[in-house]
């Protein structure tokens, strides 16, 4: 469990995070959406205690992160891309981080093949790809067994493939119990991974919610409909409440009525349909209305 | 499963030995050194008793150059932001690279201060008092390291920490010497890391052309500069954000 209390952040004149406040539950994915410069990597930054607040504060089960006595046991975080010296192979990396807590050698072993990179472990750092630094940094945040999981952009960078396996860890993560939080600027893959979102802009929080209700509040779902006769069903469907304009001729979109209430509607007029589909907006819909 | 003093000082000694730099650094350095005893022993007219160590002032400069790249490297990769969340209280990470630091190069300077010492004697011939600074020509590359340690913790940048590095250490004492009078500039230039480091291995009984300190004065400023410089070195570390 994250908890973060009125955190605010400022860099000299500018105010990256401001005032913001907000949970994130165990058991579920959470994600973390907000334009660029919204706070979302300095909030990250300070949930682990890199950035020190300015005011606020930020806690991990219950604790500062630096009170905890094996933080890689509390939190993985995988922050920005890159957080490895070029010179060292991926193995050491994991070992010299696996050192400080005792974490047996063994451990290595297992996250450096569970995030596919364990026949390049013994490569320098330097000359891995964007998507194996990705992997790695993910095999780090994985190495304490950690009951929070902070991931930055976790598939920046990474091939279809790893696309997939990051979705399907993000969510066994969250099934079995450990508390998730993601930030991605793909709102297609927030769609499918998240089932909390949490978003922020310019420092402050615009949304705690969850993605259905998200859609439903801010971009509300619509009925296209087709039909030769549209003039006369447009009237009939506005006679029962509907919200109807026609973007074409023949071409109607209806909010406010189910799709099936206009199929009933159309029957009873006697109006011939050539479609009817209802339209869900899209997160990126709703993102966008949000953070317009 | 938590963190300790020792795990950290582990988990740094991993990192330290796992850079190819580091085996390049001290291996092409300590060969340099002996090297150069052993070039000075065939065209020596009159060594002192500090002459085999002459070398000696070479590899400082490039120990104070690794102890700087061993924390500006973190800085500088992003390493730093993965150090620090597993050891949030940030200041044993410094304190290990200190130790795992000294811990190597000591026993490096050790070996390399008696082959220079070796070499000279079978180059040019037995020297009286040669074995007199032994102990200061192996632990004075080490303080200097430190100094490093402390001021790439202080900077954080490779590039302008070396250059604070050069400066500090080779350029300023030259500069202080000519633009304070006479009187001042000597004593001022005695207390300057670099000359604090020479006065270790240097024969400084007979008359000593720079005025240095005799060894044991010397130890202590040199020590008292490691310490005020780790220090400040450490409030920049746990004050900023990586």
């Amino acid at each position: 469990m994250i908890e973060v209390h009125d955190l605010v952040k400022r860099y000299g004149s500018t105010t990256a995070v401001d005032g913001l406040s907000f949970t994130v539950e165990p058991g579920r994915v959470t994600g973390f959406l907000g334009p660029n410069g919204a706070g979302k990597s300095t909030t990250m930054r300070a949930i682990v205690g890199l950035d020190r607040p300015t005011s606020g504060q930020a806690l991990v089960n219950g604790k500062r992160y630096r009170d905890h006595r094996a933080p890689l046991r509390e939190v993985g975080a995988l922050l920005e891309a890159r957080s490895i010296h070029r010179g060292r192979s991926a193995r050491t990396h994991l070992l010299a981080l696996a050192r400080t807590h005792g974490i047996p050698g063994g451990r290595v072993g297992e996250v450096l093949e569970q995030a596919g990179i364990a026949a390049v472990a013994k490569r320098r750092a330097g000359t891995f790809s964007l998507g194996m630094g990705q992997r790695l940094g993910i095999a780090a945040a994985l190495l304490g067994d950690p009951a929070v999981v902070i991931l930055d952009e976790p598939v920046n960078g990474l091939d279809p493939d790893g696309v997939l396996w990051v979705r399907t860890l993000i969510r066994e993560l969250a099934a079995d119990g450990r508390t998730v939080l993601v930030s991605s600027h793909l709102m297609s893959e927030m769609a499918v991974t998240a089932d909390h979102l949490v978003i922020i802009g310019g420092g402050r929080l615009l949304a705690d919610t969850t993605v259905d209700e998200l859609i439903a509040r801010v971009a509300p779902a619509s009925v296209t409909v087709r039909s030769p006769d549209a003039v006369r069903l447009q009237s009939a469907l506005a006679a029962r409440g509907a919200t109807v304009s026609s973007p074409e001729t023949g071409l109607l979109s209806v909010a406010g009525l189910p799709a099936p209430e206009i199929g009933v509607t159309a029957a009873a007029e006697g109006v011939v349909l050539h479609e009817l589909t209802p339209r869900r907006a899209t997160l990126e819909q709703a993102y966008m209305e949000l953070t317009a | 499963m938590r963190v300790t003093f020792p795990r950290v000082m582990f988990s740094e000694w991993t990192k330290f030995l796992a850079l190819r730099s580091t085996w390049l650094l001290f291996a092409l350095s300590a060969a340099a050194t002996v090297g150069l005893s052993a070039a000075i022993a065939a065209r020596a007219t009159d060594p002192s008793s500090s002459t085999p160590y002459l070398g000696i002032d070479v590899i400082s400069l490039v120990l104070g150059v690794a102890g700087i790249v061993m924390i500006t490297g973190e800085y500088g990769s992003g390493l730093v932001r993965a150090t620090f969340a597993a050891v949030p209280a940030r200041l044993p990470v410094l304190w290990a690279k200190g130790i795992v630091l000294a811990g190597f190069a000591l026993p490096v300077m050790a070996v390399v201060v008696l082959l220079s010492a070796v070499v000279f004697r079978a180059v040019w011939g037995p020297l009286p008092g040669v074995g007199d600074h032994l102990v200061g020509a192996a632990v004075a590359p080490v303080m200097l390291a430190l100094l490093g340690l402390g001021l790439g913790a202080l900077i954080r940048h490779t590039a302008a920490a070396i250059t604070g590095y050069v400066l500090a250490i080779l350029v300023l004492p030259a500069l202080l010497g000519a633009a304070l009078p006479n009187d001042l500039g000597e004593k001022v230039v005695r207390y300057t890391p670099v000359a604090l480091a020479q006065a270790l291995y240097t024969d400084t009984s007979s008359g000593d052309p720079t005025q240095m300190l005799a060894a044991r004065p010397a130890a202590v400023a040199l020590v008292v500069w490691v310490g005020v410089v780790l220090a400040a070195g450490a409030v920049m570390m746990w004050r900023r954000d990586p």
